[in-house]
Order: C-alpha cells, then sequence, then structure tokens
C-alpha cells in the first residue's frame, strides 16, 4: 500500500458525481483506490459529509412496507419497467455498465417519455459519450413506426443546422431502430424554467431566436418538428448556444393512431389549435409552438392549462390566452405582440414563416442590447393606484361569490372616470367590500393587486369552467364586458398621462 | 390491425397527468406509503389504514382542479404537496381506530394520541423520505445492477467493504467508488426534489 494526495482532487470527485468518466478512466480510478488508504480514507470522509447523507441512508434502510393494492393502483403509470428495457441490451463485460447497443457500451438510462427511451452511452471507437434514443418496444411492434421512426430521423439527419442537435447515425439493433446524438450535459429549457421562473427579456429573445433559426433549417427541408416544446431545446452550458432536437419523431406515433388525441405524446401544452384537432399539420404548427414557447420562457408558465391533457387541448382550441404583458410587465409590448401573433388560432394569421419569427426576434434583441426596448409601464407607479384597483377588487370579489342579486342591484363601478381624475378620492360604492376584498384576499393570499394582476384575475375568471358560475350567464358576462373596458380604459389614461 | 397492449393503460396515465406535467403516479408514489405508514403507526388495521390512504388520495383529487398558474401561485409539486399534507394531517387528526375491534391497548393508545404538532412534525419527515425512497427508485436505472448493489450493502445494509467486494467478486477499490457515485447522485437529486416538492429540511436551508 502507497500513499498519495493527489488522485482523487476535487475535480475528480465531481467528475465521478456527474457519471462523467470515461469507463478507462473509471477503471484507473478503481485500481488507484484499490491500493491507497488516503484515497479510501477520503472517499469514507465524503459518506458523513453532512446530515442528507444520513438522512438518506436511514429513508432507505427503514423501507420498505410494501402497500397492498389500493383502488388507486389502476391510475399507476404502466410505463415499461426497467427490467424491460435492460432486456433490449446485449450483455457487457464491464461490471460498471448496464449492456450493449452494438457497439455501445450503455453507462444509463437517462430518460424515457411517451414514445422511447434514451441511453447514456459511450463509443468506444471515438471515446466518446453519447444519447442513444430507441422507440419504445411495444411501439416498435409496429413495422409502420419502425419504418416511420428511421425515416424521420434520417430526414432529420440531412438537417444540419447550428440550432439542430446533430444526429450521428441511424441504426437498428435486433430488428428495433435507433438514433445516436451527441450527450449533452447541458440542460433543456423545461428545467431551467422549472427551476428559476420567467427568464430575462433578453435570455427569451435569444433563445426564441436560436429555436426559431432552428426550425427555419428544418422548414427549409421540409420537415415539420410536430412537438416544439422547452423540454426538446437544449441550453448549452456555458456556450450561449441553443439546439432544438427530437425532430420529426412526434410523427412516428402518428402510425399508431395516437397524436390525434394527443394523449400518447406526453403533455399538450405546447400543442396547435390544428393540432388538437387532428388536422393536417405543416410549418406554421411549429410556429404556434414557437409562441406557446416564448410564451412561458415569458411568465414561466405555459398558456394554457388545465386539471387534464384533455381539458388543457380544449382551451388551446379555443380560448386566448392572456397576453404574457397583463402577466409580467416586464416585457416590452413589441414581444408581447409577436407572441400574440404567433400564437394566433388560424395558421394564416400567423407570422408565416421561421425565419421572419427569428428575424424578428433578433432585432428585438438588437435593439434591446442597444438599450431600447422598454417595459410596458413602470410597474412601481401602477402600484399607487389602489382606488381603481380596489374598486375593481370588489366587484371581481363580488362576482367571484356570484351573487347575482348583487350584480343586479349595483351599477357598474366606474373606477375610469373617477380615479382619472383625481386618484385618491374613492367616489365608487364598493361592493360590500369589506366581506369581498376579506374573502378575496384569504383566497389568493394578496394583500395589494394592481390592475396588471386585476387583468389575470379577469381572463382567469372568463376562463373558468365551473359550472356554478356558468359563462353563459347573461349578467356574468356583461359584468365582466363592463369590467374589462374599464380596465382598459384607466390603462389607456394611464398610459397618456405617464407620457 | 395490431394491439397494442400497455395502450390503455398508458392512456389513463396520461389522462390522469396533472398540472405542470406532474404525473399522478408520482405523487402517489411517493405520498401513499407515507399515509399508509402514519396510518398503520396510529394503530389501525391494515384494511383501515388503506381506507385512510383513499380517503387522502380523494380528498386530494378533489382539490386538483383549483390550481391555477398565476404569480402568487406556488409551483405546482409545492402546491399539491401542501394540499396533500393538509388533507393528511386532518384526516389523521380527525379519524381513530375503530375501539371495538380493538384490544385493551387501544383505550391507552387514544391517551397518547399524537397532536397537531407531533403529527406535522412526524408528516414531515415521512415525506421527505418518501421523497428519497422515489428519487432512490429513479437514480438506481442510472447504474449498473453490481454499482447499485455495492452502494445498497455497503451503505444501507451496513455490510463491510471488503465483504461487499469479495461478494461481488470486485475490488475494494471498486466498491469504494460505486458508494460515492451512487450517493452523491442521490444527494443531488434529493435535493432538487425535496426542494420542488417544498419539502427542504429548515436546518439545511439555514
Ligand atoms: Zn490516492
Amino acid at each position: 500500500m502507497k500513499t498519495c494526495c493527489l488522485a482523487l482532487s476535487n475535480e475528480t470527485l465531481q467528475r465521478l458525481a456527474a457519471n462523467d468518466l470515461a469507463p478507462d478512466e473509471l477503471r484507473d480510478i478503481e485500481h488507484h483506490v484499490d491500493h491507497c488508504l488516503d484515497c479510501r480514507a477520503l472517499l469514507d470522509r465524503q459518506m458523513d459529509a453532512d446530515s442528507l447523507d444520513n438522512e438518506i441512508i436511514v429513508s432507505l434502510a427503514t423501507t420498505i412496507e410494501s402497500i397492498p393494492s389500493v383502488a388507486t393502483d389502476e391510475l399507476l403509470d404502466l410505463g415499461p419497467s426497467t427490467a424491460s428495457l435492460l432486456r433490449l441490451l446485449g450483455p457487457t463485460d464491464d461490471p460498471n455498465m448496464l449492456g450493449r447497443i452494438g457497439s455501445y457500451e450503455v453507462a444509463a438510462i437517462v430518460g424515457r417519455g411517451g414514445m422511447g427511451v434514451v441511453f447514456k452511452a459511450f463509443d468506444r471507437s471515438l471515446h466518446r459519450f453519447v444519447a442513444i434514443k430507441m422507440l419504445l418496444p411495444h411501439l416498435a411492434e409496429s413495422a409502420a413506426a419502425r419504418k416511420r421512426f428511421a425515416r424521420e430521423a434520417k430526414a432529420a439527419a440531412a438537417v444540419v443546422d447550428d440550432h439542430v442537435m446533430p444526429i450521428h447515425g441511424v441504426a437498428e439493433w435486433n430488428g428495433m431502430p435507433y438514433i445516436v446524438s451527441p450527450y449533452c450535459r447541458g440542460v433543456t429549457l423545461e428545467k431551467r424554467i422549472r427551476d428559476q421562473g420567467a427568464l430575462s427579456v433578453e435570455e427569451v429573445l435569444r433563445i426564441g431566436m436560436q429555436t426559431a433559426l432552428g426550425l427555419a433549417a428544418a422548414h427549409a427541408q421540409g420537415l415539420v418538428h410536430r412537438d416544439v416544446k422547452p423540454a426538446n431545446i437544449l441550453l448549452d452550458e456555458g456556450v450561449e448556444r441553443v439546439q432544438l432536437t427530437d425532430f420529426g419523431l412526434a410523427r412516428t406515433t402518428d402510425d399508431i393512431g395516437m397524436t390525434r388525441t394527443g394523449l400518447l405524446a406526453g403533455t399538450p401544452q405546447f400543442m396547435s389549435p390544428e393540432q388538437t384537432r387532428g388536422e393536417a399539420l405543416d410549418a406554421r404548427s411549429d410556429l404556434f409552438a414557437l409562441g406557446t414557447v416564448l410564451y412561458t420562457m415569458s411568465v414561466g408558465q405555459p398558456p394554457f392549462r388545465g386539471p387534464n391533457p384533455l381539458a388543457v387541448m380544449q382551451k388551446i382550441a379555443n380560448d386566448r390566452a392572456p397576453t404574457v404583458q397583463a402577466l409580467n410587465p416586464n416585457i416590452p409590448p413589441a414581444l408581447s405582440r409577436l407572441i400574440e401573433r404567433l400564437m394566433e388560432k388560424r395558421p394564416n394569421q400567423r407570422i408565416q414563416s421561421a425565419s421572419e419569427a427569428a428575424e424578428q426576434l433578433r432585432e428585438l434583441l438588437a435593439s434591446r442590447q442597444r438599450g431600447g426596448l422598454p417595459a410596458g409601464r413602470p410597474r412601481s407607479v401602477l402600484r399607487t393606484w389602489h382606488v381603481a384597483t380596489m374598486s375593481a377588487v370588489c366587484f371581481i370579489a363580488a362576482m367571484g361569490f356570484y351573487v347575482p342579486w348583487k350584480l343586479a342591484a349595483t351599477p357598474t363601478p366606474q373606477p375610469n372616470a373617477a380615479v382619472a381624475n383625481s386618484p385618491t378620492t374613492n367616489e365608487v360604492e364598493p361592493v360590500s367590500a369589506t366581506s369581498a376584498t376579506t374573502s378575496w384576499n384569504a383566497g389568493w393570499g394578496v394583500e395589494r393587486l394592481d390592475l396588471d394582476e386585476v387583468w389575470g384575475r379577469v381572463q382567469a375568471l372568463e376562463r373558468r369552467s365551473d359550472p356554478d358560475m356558468s359563462t353563459n350567464d347573461d349578467t356574468f358576462r356583461r359584468a365582466i364586458d363592463q369590467l374589462r373596458r374599464a380596465i382598459e380604459q384607466v390603462d389607456r389614461r394611464f398610459d397618456q398621462w405617464s407620457q | 390491425m395490431y394491439e397494442f397492449p400497455d395502450t390503455r393503460n398508458s392512456l389513463i396515465a396520461r389522462v390522469q397527468e396533472l398540472g405542470d406535467g406532474v404525473s399522478w403516479s408520482e405523487f402517489l408514489a411517493i405520498y401513499q406509503p407515507v399515509v399508509f405508514r402514519m396510518a398503520r403507526r396510529r394503530g389501525f388495521q391494515e384494511a383501515d389504514a388503506l381506507d385512510v390512504v383513499q380517503q387522502v388520495f380523494f380528498s386530494v383529487s378533489r382539490s386538483i382542479g383549483n390550481w391555477q398558474a398565476g404569480d402568487d401561485m406556488p409551483p405546482f409539486r409545492a402546491w399539491l404537496s401542501t394540499i396533500a399534507r393538509n388533507a393528511i394531517t386532518q384526516v389523521l387528526m380527525r379519524r381513530k381506530p375503530d375501539v371495538a375491534t380493538g384490544s385493551s391497548d387501544v383505550s391507552e393508545m387514544l391517551l397518547e394520541w399524537p397532536d397537531r404538532a407531533t403529527t406535522t412534525a412526524e408528516l414531515e419527515r415521512e415525506a421527505r423520505a418518501g421523497v428519497f425512497r422515489w428519487v432512490a427508485n429513479q437514480v438506481r436505472e442510472e447504474f449498473s445492477p453490481d454499482t447499485w448493489a455495492a452502494f445498497w450493502r455497503t451503505a444501507v445494509d451496513g455490510i463491510p467493504i471488503v465483504e461487499v467486494a469479495q461478494a461481488l467478486g470486485r475490488s475494494t477499490g471498486s466498491i469504494y467508488v460505486a458508494r460515492y457515485r451512487v450517493l452523491a447522485r442521490l444527494k443531488e437529486r434529493a435535493e432538487e426534489m425535496s426542494q420542488q416538492w417544498d419539502l427542504s429540511s429548515p436546518e439545511l436551508e439555514s
């Protein structure tokens, strides 16, 4: 036994933790630790570095009382088990590896979606990690799906662009087609948004522009992506490069007749209206999705949401999302409008090409970087508009409770006139102000609301499908309309006043 | 036409996808065992404990539609976590094991029925453990069965490294390295997921 303090540098430990070492490097380290007491001691010390280690170990040690079958079991996702996925692999000699696909050594299962599974594998000939994407076994049973998968992948491989994830090759393993692409340590846009919420305006523009460029390159080859969403947009860490992945793959499921309802394709949140209806798609469907992605980056949440995919699809087909500017005042009106134009329900009313969208995003980015392109309005000033806000709040709160006699008995509040003249006097008769605002606050956990938030609420109310608050009710509809006009008017006057 | 055996079930699963792409199954996998264990610990028979589980998740499922995206709404997992924890506390504070079926210990046990603060703390702990177990199931896929076994036997079962190395026919060094790799990954994911489910431990935050 010799001693040393060098083999396990912090960097090596980090790469070990990140599972980032090539098989031979890993073997060298194992060999070294086998003979080095210092490194063993170092690894021992890592074991109880903090209380989280202990908590995890205790949690794992004190399981795992299995729960007998519960009625809810039928709701469990019965996707392919790990065991069934591992059976797809050939045997390997390396005990650190899961198995083999062709000449690739599979190191891990790194993802699985409604359609396929992604392995992380090591390419010995080129000494690098790659990502291998394979169709799920039950989908690959269909010869049509297998052929389509291979064909789409080959078409996608022909797209060479900085903003489209390259494809190293398409091959077959035991009759199952698979795609080999670079293994990326970057994060997906989905994860970025989940971790940090809305992105900065510059980032929205930069990522949006690069995504649009990637789309333009593919569209030029006659390819439609069909599944543009944050999970398919990779952000290269360090380099400011964005790459679009999984071109055309969503199409494979068409052969099994599933995307018609969108169920197998996973979350429908980024579908276009024509896609939710199962209609024929062209490149403009991707542009709607691009708009949805820009929207999601701008406000931190996708525009159309619901308790289940069918509800989401209905909203995509029928509802208008609130403008991003209404939800996030930091967003410049020009960007907000661009998103609206991408998200037009009818394809022929949208911006017509990805290159045009890219160009507009590039211009916005350039003017932003020159210091132009201010946000819609100064939010801090707006916050002083309590009177307008308050009356609107009371009104909405009352509607929230749906007290029709109150709505009928109370004349429409006119915050516009009263407020625009004198922001400090409250001439508006509040609708049971105390109780309404109290309940409102209790319900939403807000102390102060500003106009943007009120606006968001109005739109939320409009979207609500609660049968107790039927939107077919004329009184309710009228009230909402009046309120909307009142808010717009206050908003306009404010804009004039602030210029 | 070829029948795809998995289709029906995966359709059900997708329809059950909740807001934010969180699947009902992920949620159940984490919280169901938590409720079951806590109910059993309070003296419920197995069948009654399952009843409690169902009661909780039925009440949660009714609330799910209430979540809407918004600046002032928490992210979906965090929100769901709060809803679930409220429902669990409520049900466990209200329901007691059926005294008629119990032994003489039962009345004794009822006297020491855990109060709200105890229940809340226990729930917090159990839910974190639930997340860690779920994470472990996920992370397991990222390693070869050998590597996972090396971690589990040394770290969880507490078997000396040399013995595990012999049993697995691997070098001692490889067991050290395997244990480290798996635990590092578990920690990374555990931190991420406990944060997402709004279960970050207070002492770890400070
Ligand atoms: Zn050493």
